[in-house]
């Protein structure tokens, strides 16, 4: 708030209440029902939140307060935060202030990039939301840059460009802010880039650090890479937000595949791609590291995000790993507690070493690193793909929507030009009979599925959970859904007339608790699956926001 | 950079003279194009919904000059790859639209000049 911008200070203070998201603020987020001021409603990212007026015995009365038309026809996955009665939202291609109460938009800003930008996004046009932080909004844009507005009038503070997006680097990420740090992941995991993480002053918009997640020859980690410029282009992308614990003031981020695909070329662990990392927020110095697939010739990023919770009194992250495995690790040591599968059918390790870490990997994961034709499940999209987890406290279970899809491949030799596709590898899906994917109940410690509810196409959207034992979530066909939480019964369903891969969140205002999300068909499975029964939904962006009927 | 200028000199030493006279090889060099190119937004195959992108198997086969104009300058949400695509991979990206990705004969319209 100091000194650089005091017109804009000034503006604020006489505007108040719209101003100051304090470091304390967005620790205590999840506190606070009245606001949503973090991704995933709380550091932890557990999506999850204690307000019950909406629960399992009314949530049948929901009906919709308001819709706000995104203009856009690319898939939406935006975060929607709350603050002081103001809904914050993004596309990949505008900023917006809501009245979170009417829906009315307060004010909206175009973001300008070069009309090459989207060739370099390999699974979407999207953008996944913005942080709050000291009365100014952070967003990432597709062409590589990170941007600080002013909260209450959408005026620009500062733009920093990380990297040049022709070069296959591009950001869908909503950003980190952690005591006035900045902290962003690069995508492109699929392009040829060496990925990284990096951290921005909140106030400048200066490069604090940048801590890539591919070492250069002797760095630390290097030794897990051959003797070649393989590290050059080798993956890593981190394009999912991170989540921070206060207490140990550690934040834990996940990085992608390595690249290209054809892992033969590339022998040797490779880290930190597919990683979960531990880094110190203000120096971006990596504490621990897990890896989940080594050597990876399948695409199983562990971008995914990290949620905390404390099982038995014991500070955990828990990830639904594309991989197909749910991971339990001590947060201090970065230790495994538990690894269990989550979808019905895993080709690439029978199972997960819980003394070791590392996975015992199979003739199938052998075969596809020496070039064979090989079939293999959960496919390149992932058991979970991008659509984040809930974690509920009150029934102790993980809602997860997963994904039932195998994949045809064959590794070949990639071939490398600037910004565009650097697969080194053949394939195609392997569809099962009927449903493709399940909203799966599970307890994190044993993997018990304790409820499904499967779709035959599968479910691309976030989800929440509640202290009123609701989980929300939404599918690409268009279906607004609520279930209850212990027992999976449908209790809500509504129509919002375009596909869901956006997340659910909720606040109370006024004394009514609101659910919204941000809805629109597109993203990597209506791109890239070839499933022509989406044909009947169309794309088109909007937020909408529900409440109970009086 | 360097590597992006050898690749683009081995693809014109090895793919230029012979494309433009044997259909299958302009075939062939158009499925490794659209998988690298096109694969991510219009589908494997070209086989997509066509609600949050273009369905190619509606483009009308006679219309080489704008399919041509939509790859290199780019069409609505559709990014331009004019500074990135080479001319022969552009003729070969249209022979694989126009047989609908092999499903179908190279129609003779496809055929005019631009």
């Amino acid at each position: 708030m100091k000194s650089l911008y005091p017109a804009i200070a000034v503006a604020l203070a006489l505007s108040t209440p719209v101003y100051a998201q304090s470091a304390d603020q967005l620790v205590n987020d999840t506190a606070t029902p009245g606001d949503v001021l973090t991704y995933g409603m709380g550091y932890g990212q557990q999506r999850y939140s204690q307000l019950d007026q909406i629960n399992a015995d009314n949530v049948g009365q929901l009906t919709p307060a308001w819709v706000y038309s995104l203009d856009d026809s690319r898939g939406q996955e935006s975060h929607p935060l709350v603050k002081d009665g103001v809904m914050y939202v993004t596309t990949h291609r505008s900023t917006m202030a809501l009245d979170a109460k009417s829906g009315k938009q307060i004010w909206k800003n175009l973001i300008e990039y070069p009309a090459e930008t989207p060739r370099v996004a390999c699974c979407g046009i999207v953008n996944r939301g913005a942080a709050l932080y000291e009365g100014k909004l952070f967003r990432t844009t597709l062409d590589a840059n990170v941007v600080a507005m002013d909260a209450a009038t959408g005026e620009e503070i500062w733009k920093t460009n990380s990297i040049d997006f022709k070069n296959g680097y591009s950001f869908t990420v909503a950003p980190l802010v952690v005591n006035g740090v900045v902290i962003v992941g690069i995508s492109g995991g699929e392009y040829g880039i060496r990925g990284y993480i990096e951290a921005y002053d909140a106030e400048t918009g200066e490069q604090l650090w940048r801590t890539y997640t591919v070492p250069a020859p002797g760095e630390p980690g290097s030794e897990t890479w051959p003797e070649t410029d393989a590290w050059e282009r080798g993956g890593g992308p981190a394009w999912l937000t991170g989540t921070y614990d206060a207490d140990l003031d550690t934040v834990y981020w996940g990085t992608g595949n390595a690249g290209s695909w054809n892992a033969g070329l590339r022998p040797g662990d490779n880290l930190y791609t597919t990683s979960i990392l531990a880094l110190n927020p203000k120096t971006g110095e990596i504490k621990w590291h897990y890896q989940t697939t080594p050597n990876d010739p399948f695409d199983y990023d562990a971008t995914n995000e990290l949620v905390l919770a404390e099982l038995d009194g014991q500070k955990v992250i828990m990830q639904a790993n594309r991989n197909g495995f749910f991971y339990v690790l001590d947060r201090e040591s970065g230790k495994l507690l538990a690894a269990n599968k989550f979808v019905d059918r895993v080709d690439w390790a029978t199972d997960i070493d819980l003394e070791t870490g590392r996975p015992n990997q199979t003739e199938v994961a052998t075969a596809a690193r020496t070039g064979e034709q090989v079939e293999f499940w959960p496919s390149a999209l992932g058991g979970k793909n991008w659509s984040p987890i809930s974690y509920n406290q009150n029934t102790g279970l993980a809602y997860i929507n997963t994904q039932n899809i195998g994949m045809n491949y064959k590794a070949v030799e990639p071939t490398y030009r600037a910004g565009v596709f650097y697969f080194g590898a053949e394939f195609s899906w392997s569809w099962p009979e009927g449903e493709r994917g399940f909203l799966r109940a599970i307890d994190p410690m044993s993997g018990e599925v304790k409820w499904e509810s499967g779709t035959d196409i599968p479910r691309y959207a976030g989800i929440m959970s509640t202290a009123g034992n609701v989980v929300f979530t939404g599918q690409q066909t268009g279906e607004f859904e609520a279930f209850h939480a212990e027992t999976g019964e449908k209790l809500y369903e509504f129509n919002v007339g375009t596909g869901i891969v956006g997340q659910p969140m909720t606040w109370e205002q006024d004394g009514d608790q609101y659910v919204a999300l941000a809805v629109g068909s597109g993203a990597v499975y209506t791109l890239f699956s070839g499933d022509e029964r989406l044909a009947a939904t169309p794309s088109g962006g909007a937020v909408w926001a529900f409440k109970l009927s009086k | 950079m360097r590597s992006f200028l050898m690749t683009s000199v081995t693809l014109a030493l090895f793919g230029a003279p012979a494309m433009a006279e044997d259909p299958e090889k302009e075939f062939k060099l158009g499925v490794s194009t659209y998988k690298t190119f096109c694969s991510h937004c219009h589908g494997i195959d070209m086989v997509n919904p066509g609600t949050s992108s273009y369905d190619l198997r509606k483009w009308p086969t006679d219309n080489k000059a704008g399919f041509n104009e939509a790859v290199l300058n780019g069409r609505g949400d559709m990014p331009a790859w004019g500074d990135i695509l080479l001319p022969n991979e552009v003729a070969a990206l249209w022979r694989y639209v126009a047989t609908r990705a092999g499903k179908e004969p190279f129609p003779e319209e496809a055929a005019s000049a631009d």
